[in-house]
């Protein structure tokens, strides 16, 4: 066989290939390039899918008469002029492919009208033919029609799925632009019917509320990382980052709201929707301990960095994207939507119905108790919770509460209950610890004041807060209780390093014995000697005391991979817990175990005070919320 | 198989049998006992594969035989029978098992067939034999086998290694961070005994069920993976474990800087004190020993042994003590020092340390058989 240059339209046609697979390709260049055009304004309608006929309605900055016909040509892009502009793109688009590409698969019209110019002008291009440009009447922006779409590539087209399978993947692709771009205002219709729509006000929960559902949205909190340097601005085109360190923003589900699958954690890198599964996993991790195996969040990652230390150039379709500094990156998601999980005060609810009211009222009714409170020095704690053996009736307790000057109620309205004063709770003198260097997450907000109501079951604690009914597992409860507070316990003292009798020698893959390398003195703070011993072996020769039963080769590869393992870069506490929590859940007190109301108080007061209280070290949840509304709805009175 | 013998003789043998019966198995027949006459003994087996016990017990034939019945049961319903004569005879028709008859008391027990019992082998001195007084194996083994791992995620580590060499015998264990080590003599015994390493749990076992005086024989199988232990009655087989020990004769230190002769009761009695606050795990088992040497015999020397508990406070005990050489501040896990002194009788004690940061030396006063060496633990 002899080799030769293929025609100029079989090459097109391979390389469209590889830009165009599906409509929803196509969908993602097209509506792409309308936001790179400044579209406030975004409507995709589709026909049978997308493959009878697919179009692109945006009020971007459209494209002059002149430049129409150059539009279709190969390599042919307004968005870079030179290899330079790659370090610092800040346009979705870049290759210059896709409608060269589009055009050499499909017929397809581009009208377009620039706002200045009294009207538009349309160009048709059928199979890589264009035809000649005519004007018309339209509206400022750029409407793009495809149609017979791989008419003349039975091969691909025998691949397409069903109309309903191919608008689930344009939709798919529109929800993506959706939660990237709160700012526009997305409409998308599929054979006439409306398949999502947001509204374009800049806000991410309400597009979340678009994408999926008002009840998810209520479930979700917001992440905030870094700097807030002004990265998100609201047109696209002026982002710059100021600092190297990634910013990261977007939104995260409560633990107790969960899907059953990895497809909702979505993650967006300057805007780009991407797939990562290093980055899906720091996710994950951050919802260490707080979610179950098999339940995975629903998030929205927007992170932000310097476009000169990211890679998106990988693969036509852009859904990859390399790192210059990866470990950095991951360290930041993790960290950033674990503070964000951690200071959720919402524990799961029992009726999803409910959801609405309770959560802003929860997180800012105690808020400015506990202002006032911070001004307050420390004072013992009241005398009520003194238990005393000789019974007390119900009504005592309360008597003694408002008897006592020093717990009477002073700022809070009257129709608290005395016995939950805000006093009560935020005296409690609280374990406070040096937290890991790395994350320093904001005080997070507490549990509101909880009145003890009993216990059912001698299993749970039923419980009375500003806003329903809360449900306490007291083994789990207690159980989160007691490992914070040995955690708390071993950092504060500082973990002793134990000497080993002969250095254990651990081979390590080359990436764990790289992260090793760079992190030695942070291991060496965790109580580990570890001397490097030659290419991917080291030698250990201390390790943290209470790991001592771990100190055996195989083990302390795992453990080293955990701790300097990219994901988990800058989160320290995992080692820590993970030792601990089987001892905690020995200590705990056990379901079964009858509780005295003294004893009931105590731990819920102690619960208060628990970094992760909703959740106890095995991920399962300690508190279940029932809320007033729910109740009301149950009974009928709304 | 038809015979009596006596309750009492009876129900000894199979305690200790009852040492080696497997209590979880998915082999029903080691929950079993093998019986068989022989001669005019009652040969008790019974093995949980890792090791073997077998015991006789005299006994006066009328019929031989042997079967298999389940141990715990036989063992209750002879430990439940007044003294006096016992008769075992077979089932009727047949079926596996034994009827045993005590007094006004009977009681049918059924068995397995006594060939599913796995072949226990009987070892000779072919591979080399060692013999051993019962008392001191005892002391080697409850000074050694504490110092031995307890899980097997490191299998040589759960061993104690024992060593023939120029006519003295040498057991050795260790876990990461600690070795005991302690020898006797054994003259007459051939080199070609060697080194091999025993399961720690293997031996407690065999401590447990050796008497109380006379002699031990000690043989190893020729493919060397079996150890075998007999004595009056009573014989054990054990499983070796295969791997090279550590060399532990470099662990050890070879020189010492302070030298201080505690005695022991005022010791252990400062540990048990102070271990009450080192215990627990926020604790970290952590005691502090402070050696201040003496004045120019004007003030005696001293150890403080001092532990703190962040949460419940802390305890300080002093010791006086001889201390040769420079004053030291060491840390070590408290729970090494007392395995350690729960096992020596020797009225006065030496504690060998160098820096901090090296290795501890723990003996008893005037032996050179018993060195126990640990690794500090350092605060940063």
């Amino acid at each position: 066989m002899t080799i030769r240059i293929l025609e100029p339209d079989v090459a097109a046609k391979i390389a469209a290939g590889e830009v165009v697979e599906r409509p929803a390709s196509i969908v993602k260049e097209l509506v792409e390039n309308a936001i790179d055009a400044g579209a406030t304004r975004i409507s995709i309608d589709l026909e049978a899918g997308g493959l009878t006929a697919l179009r692109v309605t945006d009020n971007g900055g459209g494209i002059p008469r002149d430049e129409l016909p150059l539009a279709f040509a190969r390599h042919a892009t307004s968005k870079i002029a030179a290899v330079d502009d790659l370090d610092h793109l800040h346009t979705l688009g870049f290759r210059g492919e896709a409608l060269a590409s589009i055009g050499a698969v499909a017929a397809v019209t581009l009208a377009s009208r620039v706002p200045t110019a009294p009207s538009g002008s349309q160009i048709t291009v059928t199979h890589a033919h264009a035809g000649p440009t005519t004007p018309i009447a339209m509206p400022p922006g750029t409407i793009i029609t495809v149609r017979e779409l791989f008419a003349r590539i039975p091969a691909r087209l025998k691949f397409m799925k069903s109309a309903q399978g191919e608008a689930a993947h344009c939709k798919d692709i529109i929800e993506h632009c959706a939660l990237a771009y709160p700012e526009i205002a997305f409409t998308l219709q599929h054979d006439g019917r409306l398949g999502l729509r947001t509204s374009g006000d800049g806000d991410l929960l309400h597009a979340v509320a678009a994408v999926y559902d008002l009840k998810t949205a209520e479930q979700m909190v917001a992440i905030s990382h870094g700097e807030p340097v002004g990265l998100v601005p609201d047109a696209p085109g002026s982002m710059t980052p100021i600092d190297h360190s990634p910013v990261v923003r977007g939104l995260t589900s409560r633990p107790a709201a969960f899907k059953s699958s990895r497809n909702h954690m979505q993650i967006f890198v300057n805007r780009r929707w991407v797939r990562s599964t290093p980055l899906t996993h720091a996710i994950e991790e951050a919802y260490h301990s707080l979610l179950l195996t098999g339940r995975h969040p629903i998030s929205v990652v927007l992170i932000t960095l310097d476009p000169a230390l990211v890679d998106v150039n990988v693969h036509p379709a852009k859904t990859e994207v390399k790192f210059a500094r990866d470990r950095q990156v991951y360290a930041a998601v993790q960290r950033a939507v674990r503070a964000a999980v951690l200071a959720t005060t919402e524990a799961p609810s029992l009726s999803p119905q409910a959801f609405s009211l309770a959560m802003p009222q929860q997180v800012d009714a105690p808020e400015p108790q506990r202002d006032a409170d911070a001004e307050v020095p420390y004072a013992p704690p009241p005398v009520v919770e003194r238990p005393e053996l000789a019974y007390v009736p119900p009504g005592g307790l309360r008597h003694a509460a408002s008897a006592n000057p020093a717990v009477a109620p002073t700022s809070q309205s009257t129709n608290a209950p005395p016995l939950w004063t805000p006093q009560d709770m935020h005296q409690v003198v609280r374990p406070t610890s040096p937290r890991s260097p790395v994350a320093t997450p904001p005080p997070p907000p507490r549990l509101p004041a909880l009145r003890v109501l009993g216990q059912v079951s001698q299993s749970y604690i039923i419980t009375e807060g500003p806003d329903g009914v809360y449900l306490i597992d007291q083994h789990a409860a207690h159980e989160r209780i007691l490992l914070e507070k040995m955690v708390a316990q071993w950092r504060q003292q500082g973990v002793p390093s134990q000497g080993l009798l002969e250095p254990v020698v651990v081979e390590l893959s080359p990436d764990t014995f790289t992260a090793v390398e760079e992190r030695l003195t942070d291991l060496a703070a965790m109580a580990f000697a570890i001397d490097i011993f030659g290419p991917a072996t080291i030698l250990v020769r201390a390790v943290p005391a209470p790991l001592a039963a771990h100190a055996l080769a195989e083990d302390l590869r795992d453990l080293l991979q955990e701790l300097v393992g990219v994901e988990s870069a800058g989160h320290g506490e995992t080692w820590e817990e993970h030792v601990l929590a089987n001892v905690a859940c020995k200590a705990a007190i056990r379901a079964g175990q009858a509780l005295s109301p003294d004893e009931q108080r105590a731990l819920v007061r102690q619960l208060e005070q628990v970094d992760a209280r909703h959740s106890c070290c095995h991920g399962r949840p300690t508190t279940v919320h029932l809320s007033l509304d729910a109740l009301e709805r149950e009974f009928g009175r709304r | 198989m038809k015979f009596n013998c006596k309750q009492s003789e009876l129900s000894k043998g199979l305690a200790t049998v009852g040492h080696a019966v497997s209590t979880r198995s998915t082999l029903p027949v080691l929950a079993n006992l093998l019986l068989t006459i022989e001669g005019d003994h009652l040969r008790l087996s019974a093995t949980n594969l890792e090791i073997a016990i077998t015991c006789l017990v005299p006994a006066q034939v009328q019929e031989g035989g042997s079967t298999t019945v389940p141990a715990k049961l036989l063992t209750d319903f002879v430990n439940a029978l007044g003294p006096g004569e016992v008769e075992l005879s077979p089932l009727p028709g047949g079926i596996h098992g034994l009827r045993v008859r005590g007094g006004r008391s009977e009681a049918n027990i059924r068995g397995m067939d006594p060939s599913e019992f796995p072949v226990i082998q009987r070892l000779d001195g072919e591979g080399g034999a060692a013999i051993l007084d019962c008392g001191e194996l005892r002391s080697m083994i409850s000074q050694t086998a504490f110092a031995a791992a307890t899980d097997d995620a490191r299998p040589i580590f759960t061993g104690v290694f024992m060593r023939v060499r120029d006519s003295r015998l040498t057991f050795a264990a260790a876990d990461t961070f600690r070795l005991a080590v302690r020898s006797t003599e054994l003259p007459g015994v051939d080199n070609r005994f060697g080194e091999l390493l025993i399961p720690a749990r293997s031996l407690n076992e065999l401590a447990k069920v050796l008497p109380t005086e006379g002699n031990v024989e000690m043989f190893i199988s020729p493919a060397r993976n079996q150890a075998m232990f007999r004595a009056a009655g009573v014989e054990m087989t054990a499983n070796l474990i295969e791997g090279q020990f550590v060399n532990y004769e470099a662990i050890m230190p070879k020189s010492h800087q302070t030298r201080v002769v505690i005695p022991t009761t005022a010791m252990r009695d400062a540990v048990k004190r102070t271990s009450l606050f080192a215990r627990t795990e926020s604790a970290g088992n952590i005691v502090r020993i402070t050696v201040t040497p003496g004045n120019e015999g004007l003030t005696p020397g001293v150890v403080t042994l001092q532990a703190t508990n962040d949460e419940f406070g802390d305890a300080t005990s002093t010791v006086d003590a001889v201390v040769d050489g420079p004053g030291l501040d060491i840390l070590f896990n408290i729970k090494y020092v007392s395995d350690m002194l729960a096992v020596i009788d020797a009225p006065e004690l030496v504690l060998e340390l160098n820096t901090a940061q090296q290795p501890g030396v723990l003996k008893p006063q005037g032996t050179q058989t018993y060195s126990y060496i640990v690794m500090p633990l350092h605060s940063r």
